[in-house]
């Protein structure tokens, strides 16, 4: 999958309701390019771009970000404007990775806002073997479970769950 | 070395624990549901070397 079919959105219709999927990775060995395999390229005005080219085609755009500060509990200052910005141009679900630990969930106007949803299901061992900071947040993580209807605000429900040893 | 460890759902005291710290940075609040049917499930996840 190279850098302009990364980009395709994934568009999935449900109970006479079209969800349009985008992900985004920062640049990196994990992106895309004319050549090689990756993910879509994080960039804001790229990601404008796509939301626009599918806002009138589906009822919600869901965004897949790999994003943030490693290990620290907040997004930052920049990205939480970022994230109101890509409301503003169409997103209705932001959900954000990379952390490795639980940051904030933020409703801001008709969105729904993730920062990162924590761990879940991840080599945590491996890890620990490297570092050990925030070893007992990197067990945590959440199951968002996202309803999405017509009209409607985008709600949610958390299953919470954390990595036994 | 193969490491097994086990995605569970939480409840209880470590529910509220976690609960409480998410809804502490978030501006909208969070419940612990629908846990008991992944819990049910018994969500298991072998980890590796890596």
């Amino acid at each position: 999958m190279n850098e302009k079919e990364a980009r395709k959105p994934g568009i999935i219709e449900k109970n006479d309701v079209r969800l349009g999927f985008l992900g985004y990775c920062k640049k990196g060995e994990y992106t895309a390019t004319d050549s090689t395999s990756g993910a879509a390229l994080f960039d804001e005005e790229i990601i404008k771009e796509d939301i626009r080219s599918i806002k009138n085609k589906v009822d919600f755009v869901v965004l897949s970000l790999h994003w943030g500060i490693e290990l620290s509990e907040y997004p930052s200052p920049e990205q939480v404007e970022m994230a109101h910005r890509l409301v503003d141009a169409g997103a209705e679900v932001i959900i954000g990775h990379h952390p490795h630990v639980l940051q904030g969930i933020e409703r801001y106007k008709r969105g729904l806002i993730f920062y990162s949803l924590g761990n879940f299901i991840f080599d945590n061992y491996a890890g620990k073997v490297v570092y050990k900071r925030m070893w007992e947040k990197r067990k945590q993580g959440i199951v968002a479970v996202i309803h999405l209807e017509k009209e409607n605000l985008p709600t949610y429900l958390s299953c919470i769950a954390f990595l036994r040893e | 070395m193969n490491e097994e460890f086990k995605v569970v759902m939480a409840d209880g005291e470590k529910a509220k624990e976690i609960l409480e710290n998410l809804n502490r940075i978030s501006n909208v609040i969070s419940e612990n549901r629908l846990g008991q049917i992944f819990l049910n499930q018994g969500l298991k996840v072998s980890l590796g070397e890596s």
